[in-house]
């Protein structure tokens, strides 16, 4: 089981990784693009302005899926250190499935979020005739969430069986 | 007594290594609860990441050090600054210290200044005669040196957090910044002169042969650094240009890296912005309840009643952030901020003054025994025991606080740029 677990963490982290290096592509490349705009034809699109800052959403959303999976995140993790073998073991089982209920809860809650918003109905930015929705955004922080929560579950389960063994 | 059994629980999953974020979601939604209040307020506060103001000035000056850091721009700094600086007594020294500040203030000091220089510092020291403990020290606290120099991450942080002006928040710290820089540089100077250390005479064919190697890295700090006190741009918009000149300087004219590294380097530094903006996120909401429930303004009422004097406040908030770094810096200032920041100014205190304050505050917190960040990282880098380090960097700690001392009690050091 462990052996599947580890897989599936890979290849998430493997497709988290490469949305990640996309995502930041387009961040600086929009950013620049309007940094010039400003400096040199003092104007700018408020499209790409709004866009750029929930561009930022998504990826705090996957860095933390991936900070996740390398065991990145910070923790204050003072106990944790002096334990070694099963005992170790156990605590970071109990710190993931800590973190998976957690994850879980905001998870509901951010669902309930992006009702609100999809009921509302706002619209974020129109570029030319195309108009975007803002729940589109809204909807990413319960997938993010999600992605969390999944991550935890996977390391949990992981930990199952170093547990055992 | 349930917020008895909350707070118990949180401190459990704290010891055992449930991630931070973990806490203040969790802590966040059971007080919304208790307060009949429905837990999507927490989200609703996650939400506003998006409309924090400079908030791409996170990911785009993460992502700039990172490839930075990676590329030879550290061996190119060093080769310059020695060209530059080598000839002056306890030269070395002080080249360690400029070189460091540098690097540390553009790569956001998350301690990657001690593996990418202190490993090729050290044996440069020791070989010039410094003594070792004076080096294992120097290096040890070099690696938060500079955090109070733009674009320095915790710097931006700070105002986002504190919505305080990131322009005056950089203008505030340069003085103390050069103080700092300054006391370590006479400090390093007594020393080398002590120690005999050699000096290795200027030589313009070897500044120039540095200037060569450097070409386009010298303009990077010039833009970045210039344009920021100058007023040209703001955080986001240097990030970008960072952003932008980095990827072409290192990718295309050095091709330090090569570019199928590039997509993995994005993803590694982007785990970093993740694992801060999550943070930052979840203390929003959780800021939010306590900033409802007015919690700083009883905070105060208590303060105030057991010490009504600023002097004693600023005090007890000096040894308070020494113990709150021993979290790390970012989320340090992300869950500190919030509760500090309106109780110090209820005690007259200037924000921005504040955030000098704060930010040399946790610069120290970095070198203290016995968690400090710095000393960790010295000790795997370095391969010495935890005791050794502790003890050589001890004289440095007493010259941080000393200035901290300084810029604690003299507001004017750094206020009379920014106001």
């Amino acid at each position: 089981m462990k052996k599947t677990c580890s897989l599936i963490e890979s290849r998430l982290l493997a497709a988290e990784r490469a949305l990640l290096a996309l995502f930041l592509g387009l961040l600086i490349a929009l950013s620049v693009l309007q940094v010039i705009l400003r400096g040199v034809f003092s104007s700018g699109w408020v499209w790409a302005d709004l866009l750029l800052r929930h561009l930022i959403l998504l990826i705090a959303l996957l860095g933390a899926g991936t900070a996740s999976a390398e065991g990145k995140q910070f923790a204050i993790d003072g106990l944790s250190r002096l334990l070694t073998g099963r005992s170790k073991a156990a605590a970071a089982l109990a710190a993931q499935t800590f973190t998976l209920g957690v994850c879980l809860l905001l998870a509901h809650a951010a669902l309930r979020f992006a009702r609100d918003e999809f009921a509302a109905g706002r619209t974020l930015l129109s570029i030319g005739g195309f108009e975007l929705p803002q729940w589109v955004f809204a909807a990413a922080v319960p997938a993010g969430f999600l992605l969390l929560a999944l991550h935890s579950a996977l390391q949990a389960l992981c930990s199952i069986s170093d547990v055992k063994a | 007594m349930s917020a008895v059994l909350i707070a118990l629980a949180a401190l459990s999953a704290a010891a055992i290594g449930a991630p931070l974020f973990t806490l203040l979601g969790g802590l966040g939604l059971a007080l919304f609860h208790s307060a009949g209040i429905d837990g999507s307020a927490v989200i609703v506060e996650f939400f506003r990441l998006a409309s924090l103001p400079a908030l791409s000035a996170i990911p785009l000056f993460t992502a700039a050090g990172f490839i930075l850091a990676e590329s030879r721009a550290p061996q190119r700094l060093l080769g310059l600054t020695q060209a530059l600086f080598g000839w002056l007594p306890g030269g070395l020294a002080v080249v360690a210290l400029a070189a460091c500040a540098l690097f540390t203030a553009f790569t956001g000091a998350s301690g990657v200044t001690i593996v990418a220089l202190g490993g090729l510092l050290l044996p440069m020291l020791l070989q010039q005669g410094y003594p070792e403990r004076f080096s294992l020290g120097l290096l040890s606290c070099t690696g938060s040196l500079g955090l109070l120099f733009p674009p320095s991450l915790p710097i931006i942080l700070y105002g986002l957090v504190a919505q305080v002006s990131i322009h005056e928040l950089f203008l505030a710290a340069l003085v103390p910044g050069l103080l700092l820089l300054g006391t370590l540089a006479l400090y390093a100077g007594i020393v080398g002169a002590r120690a005999g250390v050699g000096r290795t005479p200027f030589s313009r064919e070897r500044l120039a042969r540095a200037v060569r190697a450097a070409a386009w890295d010298i303009p990077l700090p010039f833009i970045v650094v210039g344009g920021i006190y100058a007023g040209f741009f703001t955080a986001s918009d240097a990030a970008a240009v960072m952003a932008a000149y980095v990827l072409a300087a290192e990718l295309l004219i050095h091709r330090d890296i090569p570019l199928r590294k590039l997509p993995g380097l994005a993803a590694r530094s982007m785990a970093l912005v993740g694992a801060i903006l999550v943070v930052l996120g979840t203390a929003l909401g959780l800021t939010n309840y306590l900033v409802d429930a007015q919690v700083p303004d009883q905070l105060f009422a208590l303060l105030h009643a057991f010490s009504p004097s600023k002097a004693l406040f600023l005090i007890a908030l000096n040894a308070f952030l020494l113990v709150v770094n021993m979290l790390e810096i970012y989320s340090a200032i992300v869950i500190a901020v919030p509760i500090v920041a309106p109780i110090a100014i209820q005690y007259g205190i200037d924000p921005v003054h504040l955030g000098v304050i704060f930010l040399l505050n946790l610069e120290i917190g970095y070198m203290t025994p016995p968690m400090g960040l710095n000393l960790l990282l010295a000790n795997r880098r370095f391969e010495r025991p935890l005791g050794t380090l502790y003890r050589a960097a001890a004289p440095f700690w007493l010259i941080h606080t000393a200035v901290l001392a300084a810029v604690t009690y003299l507001p004017s050091l750094s206020l009379s740029l920014s106001k």
